[in-house]
């Protein structure tokens, strides 16, 4: 059975869509991530399935049964906002414990104190459980936010860009302890991001938003080998997929192609000039362990991958044979 | 020809005087910056405020008559603190404040925070009615003493009617009666003064913000655990400092209740500042009436510190 399950769900705040249609099915132990830029309306989505706001139209199920009308305690899922919401009032301690003492869990104080203490230690914010809520960093603040849904063990979790404000190695050793716990938990995640790293290591399956819609859901591989449109093909991929006009690069194209999408993947670099198109080196970006290459192609530009002994240097004449390319119409959908 | 040519000879001199002025102004560093601005308040408060006390304190000292200008004033060491402290009568007077101290602090509080909790629903017409509310925190305290005087008019007055509603009791005199006239008092100063809690304890309200309450929500928080857990620490300081404000103005309460009761009936209701006016001005004792207005200033300045020290604490937590 489908732990969540949003059909025709909308909601608009005056002019704005802010979820258009929505029809999603997420499964009992899914961890499902919603990537998009900014103001396309993930955490309105989050906040329906939370109950914070009613849809305009469409029904939402939590584990098969109509959420419509229940109330945010009701329904069994924690939260961790986008802007923390922490209570200034009360230090650490007291936010982590804050959902664990609601009587309707009947915790001892003991059995909240171990809890706690074991969340704070995997967030590395045991030694400030006694701070106030307001005098702490926003990424300690971030991981309190954290903490609190992670004492809890709810059915759902919803988080919205919960890695956000922390460093580089932080956000990738806690998205390493947020996958451990998913596994350990077997809890739904609906995970909200804007960094495709996250999405890609952590979902099960993705769900690409744009302007209040639901562009393509899917695995991780589907969605970046197979995507539906160009939209989502910039979601993904670093550096970003290449788009260019068909006519510039590709002998044989489909009708109604209008441009062609090209990731390192989809060119082979040579640099004998036996290949279909010849370019220039223009510059090298060296970042460790890889170089990006930004080639001339007579009026293009692209930028590709390509290993530190490539041995390439800027001003090298290079030549490039295209593998399976994707193309797109002029509406910007996948042909 | 001659005058204007000295004229001409002088104005650069004097543009170079305003010039070296404003030079002086530009150059003044921060503190004599500050000195400048406050210390015309400061001047003031010395001659209005300093001066009268430390005066009020050296009278307190002596056997001075305001109504006898022209006699020798006379030291008389500790003779008015110690008649003070041991007449009977003026514990009475403290007594009485006492009750009203109290008893409308406990009534504003529950009334105007009440009344915060109810406007802050955000209901069609809750701005309409907060401005209604707030209207006999704005009136003079003397039209309110009159004015209440006729509502509280045992055959005429409208509270007469009102309490008949709910029983035959015939003629209610709220400010004659010696068992009514200090409640009588405690009513009309919470009806004036509640709304003031409320618009403090409200700005505290508006101050929450919603997103906690969300937060609660979805951590599955009741009703009352969010008022208790959020609403309250949250208001507390606010509604702390709206208390502390009241206990001060109602301990110096004279307007409303002299013109009210004037003490009356008897001294019932004679707080210890219509006491302390009727010793200075009706009697003219004026070195005995300074020093009762040192005790009760000493009184009223160490209850709110304290009451400081609660506050500062309460934000602090
Ligand atoms: N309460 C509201 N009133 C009016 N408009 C709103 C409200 N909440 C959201 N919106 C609008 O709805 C759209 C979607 O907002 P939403 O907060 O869901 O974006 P988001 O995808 O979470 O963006 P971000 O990544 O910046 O958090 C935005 O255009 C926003 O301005
Ligand atoms: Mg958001």
């Amino acid at each position: 059975m489908a732990a969540v399950t949003l059909e025709n769900v909308s909601k608009s705040f005056g002019k704005i869509c802010a979820a258009d249609q929505h029809n999603l099915e997420i499964r009992q132990g899914e961890f499902f991530v919603l990537l998009g830029p900014t103001g396309v309306g993930k955490t309105t989505l989050l906040r329906m399935l939370a109950g914070l706001d009613k849809p305009d139209q469409g029904r939402i199920l939590l584990d098969g049964k109509d959420a419509s009308n229940m109330a945010p305690y009701e329904r069994d899922l924690a939260f961790v906002f986008q802007q923390y919401s922490l209570y200034p009032h009360m230090n650490v301690y007291d936010n982590l414990a804050f959902p664990l003492r609601s009587p309707i869990i009947g915790l001892s104080e003991s059995t909240i104190k171990w809890r706690i203490e074991k969340v704070a230690e995997l967030l590395k914010i045991s030694h400030k459980l006694k701070n106030k809520a307001t005098a702490l960093s926003g990424g300690e603040m971030q991981r309190v936010a954290i903490g609190r849904a992670l004492v809890r063990e709810p059915s759902v979790y919803l988080m919205d860009e919960p890695l956000s404000s922390l460093d580089a190695k932080l956000r990738a050793d806690l998205r390493i302890e947020l996958k451990r716990i998913h596994e350990e938990l077997g809890a739904t995640f609906i995970y909200v991001t804007h960094d495709q790293i996250e999405a890609m290591s952590l979902a099960d399956r993705i769900g690409i938003m744009n302007n209040g819609k639901l562009m393509q859901i899917g695995t991780p591989q589907e969605i970046y080998e197979n995507p539906n449109s160009v939209y989502v093909a910039q979601r993904l991929g670093q550096p970003a997929i290449n788009l260019l006009p068909v006519e510039a690069l590709a002998d044989q194209y489909p009708e109604s192609a209008t441009t062609i999408g090209l990731r390192t993947e989809n060119i082979q670099l040579d640099k004998s000039g036996s290949g279909a198109f010849q370019g220039m080196v223009d510059w090298i970006e060296h970042l460790g362990d890889q170089n990006r290459l930004h080639v001339k192609l007579a009026s293009e530009k692209l930028e590709i991958l390509a290993s530190p002994d490539s041995r390439l240097a800027a001003g090298d004449a290079i030549s490039l044979t295209l593998k399976d390319p994707l193309f797109f119409n002029s509406e910007g959908h996948r042909i | 020809m001659q005058d204007s040519s000295t004229i001409e000879a002088q104005a650069p001199v004097t543009q170079k005087r305003s010039r070296s002025l404003i030079n002086k102004l530009m150059n003044m560093s921060d503190r004599s910056m500050a000195w400048l601005f406050i210390g015309p308040t400061v001047v003031i408060l010395l001659l209005i405020n300093i001066f009268p006390l430390l005066w009020t304190i050296y009278l307190s000292f002596t056997n001075y008559r305001a109504n006898q200008p022209t006699r020798d004033i006379e030291w008389v060491g500790l003779r008015n603190y110690e008649r003070l402290l041991n007449s009977e009568d003026i514990w009475g007077y403290l007594q009485v404040t006492a009750h009203f101290v109290c008893w409308t602090m406990i009534l504003q509080t529950i009334i105007g925070f009440g009344l915060a909790l109810l406007l802050n629903r955000n209901f069609k017409g809750s701005s309409f009615f907060s401005t209604v509310i707030l209207i006999p925190m704005m009136l003079s305290p003397a039209v309110v003493g009159v004015f209440w005087t006729y509502l509280f008019q045992p055959q005429t007055g409208i509270m007469t009617y009102i309490i008949n509603f709910f029983g035959n009791f015939g003629p209610v005199d709220f400010i004659g009666n010696v068992d009514l006239a200090p409640w009588g008092i405690v009513l009309v100063d919470t009806w004036m003064w509640s709304p003031y809690v409320m618009l403090i304890c409200l700005a505290g309200l508006k101050s929450i913000p919603p997103s906690l309450y969300e937060a609660a929500e979805v951590d599955r928080a009741s009703t009352f655990r969010k008022f208790w857990s959020i609403t309250l620490p949250m208001v507390l300081p606010f509604l702390l400092l709206a208390v502390l404000f009241r206990f001060i103005e109602n301990f110096k309460m004279f307007d409303l209740v002299n013109e009210l009761t004037s003490g009356g009936p008897g001294s019932i209701t004679e707080l210890a500042s219509i006491n302390l006016k009727r010793e200075a001005f009706e009697k003219w004792r004026t070195g005995y009436s300074s020093a009762f207005a040192i005790i009760l200033f000493v009184t009223v300045f160490g209850a709110g510190n304290i009451f400081v020290k609660v506050l500062n604490r309460v934000k602090n937590r």
